[in-house]
């Protein structure tokens, strides 16, 4: 069985990334690949503090248990689809800290990458390349880029254009094969 | 000089008095990481003790350490208490940064970028940064200078002027042990450059704001 996880990379109340996470995960679902199954990851479920910070006595506990609960979860996983918003022409603060809290997790895995902003959230995703290629993840060539314009109204709800199938099923092809390749690498 | 001031001599008669305008530039020296026992500490006060050494008049270098505005993540939900907290906290980061005409940051590399703290924060912030101009001190194994092209293309957005020169310390060779900094002297080089050019961006940006 391969494991895919669509990680939700936004933790903003109210963000447009649950209805892209959802549409996302019903589109993958639709297509019946054998012996895969997909998964929606919430970022804002892991109240992680910022890497290394000191943490007050009372919320250490409850800090460890979210750092263990995120590794853990991201470890059970064959490949991602990471779904994230554009903020200031790369990724978040909460998914940049979320990522940096791992790495033998998600090393030798595949990842595609599904974004929404003014130009599809294509810079935060040439970042999150980077950012992958760091932490030994093989990032597919194929993205979904929605447009906070055409497809959304009022920028809130979401309403995609049906052309974007053609890449959905072309990444999703691609972190199959990928993550099936790497699965092997990794024993 | 003038040929008639060649044959007459530069006339000592009249002084003329020019009226003395005083310019100030405020720089703030960004901590960019919020880790307990980090790095930034020592780079940050380097970074500050050299630069007040220089004597720039009308310079006033300040420490900004993000770790004093306990920042939530952009947009998340918070309870009651948290709420008010996080206000303060907000209008505390944005009155501070706004209060500069030019930056320096302080920052080490986590994964070829910057990390989550110091790009949550930047994220708060716009007008605040708008037309100023930005210096870069990194630290890692290649001098966190992956984290400073990140951090350009971040600036970019916010219409901040990045200048060229970058001090880039190496964890291996400006450390002992990754942890106790003992900077190499060739830094000094960089480090000038880059404050010259912080000061001259920073007061034609200044002007630009007028």
């Amino acid at each position: 069985m391969l494991k895919i996880g669509i990680v939700l990379g936004s933790v903003r109340q109210g963000r447009n990334g649950e209805a892209v996470a959802n549409w996302t995960l019903d589109f993958a679902n639709k297509r019946n690949d054998a012996d895969v199954q997909y998964e929606i990851v919430d970022l804002a479920d892991y109240n992680l503090p910022f890497l290394g910070a000191a943490i007050p006595e009372a919320q250490q506990a409850e800090a460890e248990a979210a750092i263990k609960g995120w590794s853990e979860k991201m470890a059970s996983f064959d490949g991602y689809i990471f779904v994230t918003p554009e903020y200031n022409h790369a990724i978040g603060g909460a998914l940049k800290n979320a990522t940096d809290y791992l790495n033998a997790e998600v090393n030798n895995k595949a990842a595609g990458f599904v974004g929404y902003g003014s130009l599809g959230g294509t810079r935060a995703h040439e970042n999150l390349r980077l950012i992958l290629g760091e932490l030994q993840v093989a990032d597919v060539r194929t993205a979904v880029t929605f447009s906070l314009i055409s497809d959304f109204e009022n920028m809130s709800v979401f309403k995609p254009a049906d052309y974007h199938e053609a890449n959905a099923n072309q990444m999703l092809d691609q972190v199959i094969a990928w993550s099936k390749a790497l699965k092997t690498v990794r024993g | 000089m003038g040929f008639f001031e060649k044959l007459f001599g530069k006339s000592k008669s009249v002084k003329q008095e020019e009226p003395v305008v005083e310019k100030t530039l405020k720089v703030g020296i960004v901590l960019g990481s919020v880790r307990d026992g980090r790095n930034a500490e020592a780079v940050g006060t380097w970074m500050y003790d050299f630069a007040t050494k220089r004597n720039d008049k009308g310079v006033q270098y300040e420490i900004v350490d993000l770790k004093d505005y306990q920042l939530p993540k952009l947009g998340q939900a918070l309870s009651q208490t948290e709420q008010s907290e996080a206000e303060v906290a907000v209008k505390n980061w944005s009155e501070k940064m706004a209060s500069f005409d030019g930056y320096i940051f302080v920052a080490p590399e986590y994964n070829h970028a910057v990390g989550g703290a110091l790009k949550n924060a930047l994220d708060y912030l716009n007008p605040e940064l708008n037309n100023k101009v930005a210096g870069f001190v990194g630290y890692g194994s290649l001098g966190g200078t992956r984290a400073h092209e990140n951090l350009r293309l971040i600036l970019g957005e916010l219409q901040v002027a990045d200048v060229r020169t970058a001090v880039t310390f190496s964890l291996m060779s400006d450390f002992e042990n990754m942890s106790v900094f003992k900077p190499a002297d060739y830094h000094e080089a960089n480090a000038n450059q880059m404050l010259d050019q912080i000061i001259s961006w920073g007061y034609a940006f200044k002007d630009l704001r007028a």
